[in-house]
């Protein structure tokens, strides 16, 4: 069980939370100009790195607010949460 | 007219607000509060608006700002939760929605939707923390603390009123309020409740 | 009293005034309070305590504690017999009753006994080698039955179990003198602590002899408790394993409520989140691999001392101790003070040093540089044969072998520090050769290993060792008072070498894992057959694998593999350490999530009058809800058929608070929610509503409802009941993440308010009769309107929408006046007939309507099309959500399932929901989809179903087959709209 700290409400346990997957996921559009690929590309690919990725979380059980976080997907470390409107962090690896 | 229920209504009888009464751990149902959610993007009006017809002041993040009756929880960064006696919601729900005419606001009459329990006595923390991993010892959930997160395996609102007597108080939704008598209850050690009829 | 035979005359940490009458496999015996099931066994003479895995030899105990592999018992009967679990650690308790596990009848007299003669043909591997044909499940059950553990209780159990969250500063795990000493130092300065410790009382493997401070050590350990138990920071926690480290240093512990405290409560398991960790778990002495070695008497030093000093119980009449270290002469001491003769200790370290000489000089005959060859005797060991450590490799010396006579063979193989939970935080093991264990190297920052887990065995070193690993954890927590200085001891001697195997042994019955059999012959054969990765050979031999997880035999298989391979320990490398460290109850971890807690269920505001009138109340979607109205004795159906009738012919009531009610505000309110929905909200007038469904990205079809507009920048989104949540998460993610440009405000307001839906011909009868200010006359408050107006003199909102086909009107009033509006309306319509109806009848009406239930009637794949609502695309030109997968191939795809009516040939017959449509009635083998809902319709005069169906839509007319468990019924694909297709009776 991983300990978050969301940017408002501070530490809190992971049941708190709702993964979204990673970010930056730019929504591509209108969709009359979106390729089939380009879409399936937004739907289904995702970078999936080994270290640290980009990812949002939701506190839902808190705040309510999504916010950026960033995880080792090897040791769930967590280097940073930041909020939505803030920056987005640089990619580590 | 109809007759008004509160929340906790259909779980009491005879008038007993309190279901749980041990030397260590009592357990109470709030009655006679009302409350207003407050959502805007305008802090500053909402904070003249609350000025002028409550006196309060919006509180930081995860705190409670109180004068007399009323009290204000902090809930998201747009949302606060206004307590006041059910006598006055409405007309403070009109006050406020009357001056914040003119920016975007909501101001929504939650009395019937949420259900608070009292806890109080020496027991409060180790009660919660059976169900609940925010850390509910006095020194680290101080007076004047409130918390949105998970109790019992729903969602809850946990406020410490007061540094004394010691007290915690729940805020869930209605549908969940049988719920959490009866798992407050068990979890004091006090089971074989009787089954509301 | 008889029995307690072996029982020391003094001495011990029992309690002599208070003797414990037990039974071990039907016999009866006696012990005393502070006895372990073990301990009162040994007193009482039982050598036998349980029989091996697979061959069902005699075993006997070995070790003292958590480590101990032999002595698995069932305890107790009906719904509180506990399996699995270890005679060392079961506290002997009045009237207490045990039986071994891996036996029949009994430890002592056990039927599988002739297995044995079988060895030869059990070797590694033998299981899945053998019972490959047809499949191993063929096999599985008699296999596990003859080689089987305890069994679980058939009855649901009776006692409480809780759980705990915690957070602390330091947590320390072990109560021995490191713990003792981390805890004091943490505590004192000033952080928050927990001590755990799995055992009944706190000090370790202290013995009664040492001195720390001064003082006796037990005297110590009382004042350190005393000074942590009244500490307003510390909290110490007995019979509590710490069991598991996981994520972020969530340190799951398991604590066992002694019976006379717990009213009830049988064990808490506890979360702690700790900052810091410090590791002073110990050490595990490993026993010695050699011919023979698991016959009854042959014990750990360590066990037999702790028997001896601990419990007063004499082990043994004669011993010999076999050791690689030093520490094994404490054990000989201890024994010898307790009556115990001391044949001879084998020390297997040709120059001993200075413990030998004072053992020798106390008269005790050391043989230095020998070797244990083989263990005899039958069903206890009579003598142990050694030898001296040859120039050859596999040789002893030509004229060395002695048979020492004994009763009580102590091995000391060295000791295996308790690095479990160092290992699961992700911290790395290094082989340290001088100490032949594998000790924490590099790992978490916030971990500190201490004492005997840290490989120091020594006393002195515990005491330092602790105290600095304490001050340091409380430091990295800013708790950085003085915390004074380490409490001290004479220097110990703790030297060790290693030595793991005797080269000479007959390989076949040497064994490294008692509780699962397996034998240096076992991983012979595994490196025969080139297995060489440790986890596979662990697998294949399943040593390391039974309940114990290889607490005695890990090391011992490393170091064999090791020489088997020609390499060396850190080259095997080591099996990964998962939790738990110590077996934990299924009861712990399921905590007070049983019964009604398992799920919490939410109820309306009508609940109490639901229950009151008799209704059946179900889960549905995860509020518990009226399925009928059970009368009086009356029949579900006959009561389901009346609810539909006072609908089509009178008037019903319907509780539908659960409806999902998410209020949207603001200037993009329209914008965001023609976004939202598939269908175009934009151009809806204030005071009227639309259906819509909402989609996800993929194009399918999560909710639908409808969406009514209460001013032109105010709306009110119903969505499915028990969607509420999901669909108001959804609106809150979109406009944060997506469109934070967007001025929205959305908020649930599901419980604010109470739903009642007055259906039926003489809907607008019974409510005019209420008091209103609403118009209710159809051309004022037509259908797909909302307006907001008072009710008997309460604030309400009433919208004309509905699932049932008819002339509908729901009623939204503030949840506390729910149930007296509902009574009223009962009262007021009594004479038109009005009743109450459950969301059986409902679904029945909605389906002889022809309505579609998202969840029920589309399923993860049904998009917009599907449902007959594919036109609906080219009229909307703005993007919403879904919209570019609907113009995807696959959503053009001609064979998609679409929703459809079915109608059976014979209208008496209702299909059953999940039949299969199936083209031909012969083959059966090509399903074209299925029935989602299906009942009789008393209204139609024949049973309907609805189903999903291939190319559906195109195919009205057509004849089909129902395919339902071996039966098939002729049906026919038609349109679902029967009920009222021109909508009179809804508009009415
Ligand atoms: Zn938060």
């Amino acid at each position: 069980m991983l300990q978050i700290t969301c940017p408002c409400c501070g530490p809190r346990d992971e049941p708190e939370f709702r993964w979204g997957g990673e970010v930056p996921l730019v929504r591509p559009g209108p969709p009359e100009q979106v390729s089939d690929e380009a879409w399936a590309e937004y739907l289904f690919t995702r970078d999936n790195p080994k270290g640290f990725v980009r990812e949002r979380w939701l506190h839902a059980l808190g705040c309510r607010q999504w916010f950026v976080v960033v995880r080792s997907t090897v040791t769930h470390e967590i280097r940073a949460t930041t909020r939505l409107t803030d920056t987005l962090p640089e990619a580590l690896t | 007219m109809l007759e008004h229920q509160q929340p906790f209504a259909p779980l009491i009888q005879g008038g007993d607000t309190t279901f749980v009464a041990m030397s260590d751990i009592q357990m109470t149902w709030l009655s006679g509060w009302g409350f207003l959610l407050l959502q805007s993007p305008s802090e500053s009006a909402l904070q003249d608006a609350l000025m002028s017809h409550t006196g309060l002041r919006l509180p930081a993040p995860q705190t409670v700002s109180t004068r007399g009756d009323y009290a204000l929880l902090w809930l998201t960064p747009k949302e606060w939760l206004l307590a006041a006696p059910a006598s006055e919601t409405e007309s403070l729900q009109a006050a406020l929605t009357r001056q914040m005419a003119t920016c975007l606001a909501a101001v929504i009459d939650m009395s019937d939707a949420l259900a608070v329990c009292e806890l109080s006595g020496t027991r409060c923390a180790d009660v919660l923390m059976s169900g609940c991993t925010l850390d509910l010892h006095a020194d680290t959930f101080p007076s004047g603390r409130c918390s949105r997160t998970g109790l019992a395996d729903i969602p809850a609102i946990l406020w410490n009123p007061a540094r004394e007597p010691r007290a915690v108080r729940c805020i869930v939704d209605r549908s969940h309020a049988r719920h959490l008598r009866d798992w407050l209850a068990d979890a004091a050690g006090c089971p074989g409740l009787p089954p509301a009829q | 009293m008889k029995g307690n035979e072996w029982r020391l005359a003094n001495g011990g940490r029992i309690d002599r005034t208070r003797p414990l009458a037990f039974e071990f496999d039907g016999e009866r015996y006696w012990g005393f309070a502070g006895d372990t099931l073990a301990s009162a066994l040994l007193a009482n003479g039982v050598r036998i305590v349980g029989r091996s895995f697979k061959l069902h030899r005699p075993r006997g105990l070995v070790g003292a504690w958590c480590e101990e592999p032999n002595g698995i018992v069932q305890l107790g009967d009906g719904a509180r017999t506990t399996p699995n679990l270890k005679a060392t650690q079961v506290e002997l308790r009045d009237g207490l009753s045990a039986r071994s596990v891996n036996c029949w009848p009994n430890a002592r007299s056990d039927a599988f006994a002739p297995l044995q003669l079988l060895g030869r043909l059990m070797p590694a591997g033998f299981y899945y080698k053998t019972f490959m044909w047809p499949s191993w499940h063929m096999f599985e059950p008699a296999i596990r039955r003859a080689a089987g553990l305890g069994t679980a209780p058939r009855e649901p159990d009776p006692d409480r179990y809780e759980e705990r969250h915690e957070q602390c500063d330091v947590l320390v795990v072990g109560g021995g003198p490191a713990g003792l000493a981390a805890a004091l130092a943490a505590t004192r300065a000033g952080a928050r602590v927990i001590l755990a410790d799995d055992r009944p009382a706190l000090g370790g493997a202290l013995q009664e002899t040492k001195r720390i401070d001064g003082a006796a050590a037990l005297a110590w350990t009382a004042a350190v408790e005393r000074e942590l138990r009244t500490a307003p920071n510390a909290r110490v926690l007995t019979r509590t394993t710490a069991f598991g480290c996981y994520d972020h240093n969530l340190i799951a512990l398991s604590e066992k409520l002694s019976e006379p405290e717990s009213a009830g409560l049988r064990e808490r398991l506890w979360h702690v989140r700790a900052a810091e960790v410090v590791v002073a778990a110990g050490a595990i002495e490993r026993p010695i691999v050699f011919a023979d070695n698991d016959l009854p008497g042959i014990m750990l030093a360590s066990a037999a001392m702790t028997y001896a000093a601990q419990y007063a119980v004499r082990p043994g009449r004669r011993a010999v101790i076999v050791t690689s270290g030093d520490s094994a002469y404490e054990a000989a001491s201890t024994l010898q003070t307790a009556g115990v003769e001391i044949a001879a200790i084998v020390d297997t370290r040709a120059e001993p040093g200075e413990a030998a000489s004072l053992a020798r000089s106390a008269g005790i005959r050391v043989m230095a540089g020998y070797y244990p060859v083989r263990a005899h005797g039958g069903r206890a060991v009579k003598a142990i044969e050694i030898g001296q450590i040859g120039a050859a490799a596999g040789r002893i010396n030509e004229g060395s072998a002695r048979r020492l006579e004994c009763d009580l063979l102590c091995v000391s193989g060295g000791w295996t520090p308790s690095v479990h939970l160092f290992s699961q935080a992700k911290g790395q093991l290094r082989y340290d050769p001088e100490r032949a264990a594998l000790l924490p190297g590099p790992g978490p920052k916030s971990f500190h290993c201490a004492g005997a887990a840290a490989g120091n065995l020594a006393l002195h070193h515990c005491l330092t060792d602790g105290f600095a690993a304490g001050r340091e954890a409380a430091k990295a927590a800013q708790a950085t008072r003085d915390a004074g200085r380490s409490p001290t001891t004479d220097v110990e001697l703790a030297a060790t070498t290693a030595f793991w195997a005797s080269p000479q042994s007959s390989h076949r019955k040497a064994w490294v894992d008692f509780q699962n059999d397996v034998t240096r012959g076992d991983l012979e054969l595994a490196v025969r057959e080139n297995l060489r990765s440790v986890e596979h050979v662990k697998r294949y031999t399943t040593t390391g694998m039974a309940v114990d997880q290889g607490k005695t035999s890990n090391m011992n298989a490393l170091a064999i593999l090791a020489e088997l391979t020609g390499t060396s320990i850190p080259q095997v490398g080591n099996t990964t350490f998962r939790p738990p460290y110590d077996p934990v109850t299924l009861g712990s971890l399921a905590g007070r999530h049983v019964g009604a807690f398992y799920h919490p269920l939410r109820r309306t505001p009508l609940d109490r009058w639901h229950a009151a009138h008799g209704a059946v109340l179900e889960d549905f979607g995860g509020w518990l809800r009226p399925a009928w109205y059970a009368g009086e004795r009356r029949h579900r159906d006959d009561c389901i058929r009346a609810e539909k009738r006072a609908t089509r012919t009178a008037v019903s009531l319907f509780d539908g608070s659960p409806l999902g009610k998410i209020e949207v505000r603001g200037p993009d309110a329209a914008v965001f929610l023609n976004r939202m929905y598939y269908n175009g909200m934009k151009t809806l007038a204030v005071g009227r509503g639309r259906y819509g469904l909402m989609l996800n990205e993929h194009g399918i079809i999560i909710d639908d409802g409808v969406c009514l507009r209460l001013a032109e920048d105010h709306f009110l989104v119903s969505t499915t009941s028990g969607g509420a949540g999901r669909i108001f998460a959804g609106f809150e993610e979109w406009l944060q993440c997506e469109w934070p440009d967007l001025t929205v405000l959305v908020t649930n307001v599901t419980s604010a308010w109470g739903n009642i839906a007055v259906a039926g011909p003489r809907a607008r009868e019974l409510l005019e009769r209420l008091e209103t200010d609403i118009d209710l006359e159809p051309d004022a408050f037509p259908h797909l309107s909302i307006r907001c107006g008072r009710l008997e003199g309460v604030p309400v909102r009433i919208a004309r929408v509905g699932f049932t086909g008819e002339l509908s009107f729901e009623i939204n009033i503030p949840a506390g006046y729910t149930t007296a509006l509902w009574e009223r309306l009962l009262a007021k319509g009594a004479d038109l007939g009005v009743l109450p109806i459950g969301i059986e009848a409902l679904q029945e009406l909605r389906t002889e309507k022809g309505y579609l239930h998202v969840g029920t009637d589309t399923d993860g794949r049904s998009i917009p099309a599907d449902v007959g609502m594919g036109a609906l695309l080219a009229k909307k030109s703005d993007d919403f959500v879904g919209r570019r997968s609907l113009e995807r191939s696959d959503a053009k795809r001609p064979d998609r399932l679409q929703f459809v009516g079915l109608e059976a040939q014979d209208p008496g017959t209702v299909l059953p929901v999940g039949a299969h449509v199936i083209a031909d009635a012969t083959t059966r083998n090509a399903s074209q989809g299925y029935v989602t809902s299906s009942c009789m319709s008393e209204a139609l005069g024949r049973s309907v179903a609805l189903g999903l169906v291939q190319a559906g839509q195109a195919r009205t007319g057509e004849a089909v087959h129902v395919y339902s468990s071996g039966r098939t019924f002729p049906a026919r694909i038609v349109s679902p709209r029967w009920y009222d297709p021109e909508g009179h009776r809804l508009n009415a």
